[in-house]
């Protein structure tokens, strides 16, 4: 199946965790969740997803980022933004369609925010 | 029921804002739940199956870490239910009236996939390039899933139902890295004979024609793809095929009968939908029109090999169920190839209305686009239409409740969101 999970790391010591899903272009997906994984210290699963309208397959990402990495996820994602790998952004209750690097870190800034405030 | 788990996560991340999902019942038919079991068994793998709403007609798959999702919007049983009414109605029709009746619906399908790639006004002028068919009594969209599917015979509708879940469930299990060419072979025929069948058979054309019409399908058709939708199209009519010859006790002659005419809707409905995607990325400037041409006429060759290669491997499946002994299945084989091919036929005429309803269509909306360049009609303008004709808004309003909007929806709202690409989820 297209969904495993990327090695496990360690949670101790990190204080809760934001959830950030999103769907991205199938040639980039790889490369996107080791950078998720490794810059995140966080947990990612992907699914495949096909279309019966014969689009490219993409990649449904759920990152689980540890709060204390959050700060580096618009970082992380920046070069997939700029070559518009990334098709779907969502975190909390918004979602942006192919999202720009600008509308990534405000949102990503609120989420951020809301987690903190609990 | 709720949705627990990693599936909540991903399967609000894969639909399209607004909708709401849920765990798909198919309106509390037990026949394609128990087709769905059996496929899952045949495949070898755990598939769960949800329904989405307030959404245009869609279908997708998701290969998750322990199971396939099958995502399926509401509103798609009730446009290939709508298809086959279509058919019937046509074969009562001719002349003026038979275009007219078939260019309304094509609009109206055309008008819903493309509020489904977030191009409202396009959808709008889809709409609005619909002929009038005052004073007849044509009912072929109705508002209600239950509706549309007890409007049709149950052997009908349940292969209709179960040969588009059935394909997408053969996707979940394809080798994502596997490669393929045009000269693979499906049931002992390389793909590519399907798709020069015309260019040998009518037009007769010589070597060297036939040899550069090759060498231009090798370089320009994504054989990959076309491989792995065969593989899904012929597990589907496969088991669809068989499960309603035990399923309903019926004779083997209608259960064809109703797995060519589902893969005849499925067709026309990937189709159309795969047509209104190239319209939407003409229209934002993401293809130009000598690509849109070129991705158009590849599209209909594909699907041309994938309906020859379903009607042979249709015929050579039948002969398997009549006959016990392989001489009698050989024969029957060779004489039931023809006996598909004469089903085909049979339904030629609505076929090729639905084309020209197609043709009629795009050239309308292609038009629009040139009339105004690139940016066409504005949301804005579309939405002056809407608030001005309320035979307009009226037919908005049912196509949304359709999708399975409440009652309470907002034509206006729903095309402003639809517009948008920053959405609020709800819960
Ligand atoms: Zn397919």
């Amino acid at each position: 199946m297209g969904l495993d999970r990327m090695p496990g790391r360690s949670y101790a010591g990190l204080m809760g965790e934001l959830v950030l899903t999103l769907e991205t272009d199938a040639v980039a997906s790889d490369d996107l969740r080791h950078a998720l994984a490794e810059g995140t210290v966080g947990h990612v699963s992907a699914a495949r997803k096909s279309h019966l309208d014969g689009s490219a397959e993409t990649v449904i990402l759920i990152v689980q980022v540890a709060t204390l990495a959050a700060s580096s996820v618009p970082t992380i994602l920046l070069p997939f933004l700029n070559r518009k790998r990334v098709r779907k952004f969502k975190c909390g209750d918004i979602e942006i369609e192919n999202p720009t690097p600008e509308q990534v870190e405000q949102l990503w800034e609120r989420c951020m925010k809301a987690q903190a405030e609990g | 029921m709720k949705v627990g788990g990693l599936d909540r996560h991903l399967v609000s991340a894969a639909i399209l804002q607004p909708a709401m999902f849920g765990p798909e019942n198919f309106a509390g038919d037990e026949w394609v739940e128990s087709y769905m079991r059996a496929a899952s068994r045949l495949l070898d793998l755990e598939v769960r199956t949800y329904v989405t709403w307030q959404c245009p007609p869609d279908v997708f798959v998701l290969a998750a870490e322990d199971a396939g999702l099958v995502i399926r919007s509401e509103r798609l049983d009730g446009l290939l239910v709508e298809m086959l009414t279509l058919h019937d109605v046509q074969s009562l029709l001719g002349g003026q009236l038979l275009e007219e009746v078939s260019q309304s619906a094509v609009l109206r399908w055309m008008s819903e996939f493309l509020i489904g790639y977030r191009r409202p006004a396009l959808a709008v002028t889809a709409l609005r390039n619909r002929p009038s068919l005052d004073g007849l009594q044509v009912q072929i969209h109705h508002a209600f899933r239950d509706e549309l599917l007890d409007s049709r015979p149950l052997l009908e509708r349940t292969a209709v139902q179960c040969i588009s879940v059935g394909h997408e469930m053969r996707h979940l299990v394809e080798d994502v890295d596997a490669r393929y060419d045009v000269w693979e072979n499906i049931d002992g025929i390389p793909v590519i004979s399907h798709i020069d069948f015309d260019m040998r058979n009518v037009d007769k054309v010589d070597d060297d024609s036939l040899q550069r019409f090759h060498a231009f399908v090798s370089s320009t058709v994504d054989a990959t793809r076309l491989v792995k939708e065969i593989h899904a199209d012929l597990f589907a009519v496969d088991t669809v095929l068989e499960f309603c010859l035990r399923a309903f006790d019926c004779r083997s002659e209608d259960a064809v009968r109703s797995t060519l005419a589902a893969f005849e809707t499925l067709v026309f409905t990937y189709f159309l939908k795969n047509a209104c995607r190239l319209v939407a990325e003409l229209s934002t400037g993401s293809k130009r029109r000598d690509e849109f041409d070129r991705a158009l006429v590849l599209e209909n060759l594909q699907w041309v090999a994938r309906g020859r290669a379903v009607a042979r491997h249709i015929g050579l499946s039948w002969a398997q169920f009549d006959n016990s002994t392989p001489e009698g299945a050989l024969i029957a084989a060779r004489q039931n190839v023809a006996r598909v091919d004469a089903m085909i036929t049979e339904r030629l005429a609505g076929r090729l209305a639905n084309n020209r309803a197609f043709d009629h269509a795009v050239q309308a909306l292609l038009d629009t686009l040139e009339r105004s360049g690139k940016e066409q009609i504005t949301v804005a303008e579309a939405l002056a239409h809407v608030d001005s004709d309320g035979d307009l808004r009226k037919e908005l309003y049912f196509m949304l409740v359709g999708f399975g909007c409440p009652g309470s929806v907002d034509v206006r709202t729903y095309l402003e969101d639809a517009d948008r690409t920053v959405h609020t989820v709800q819960a």
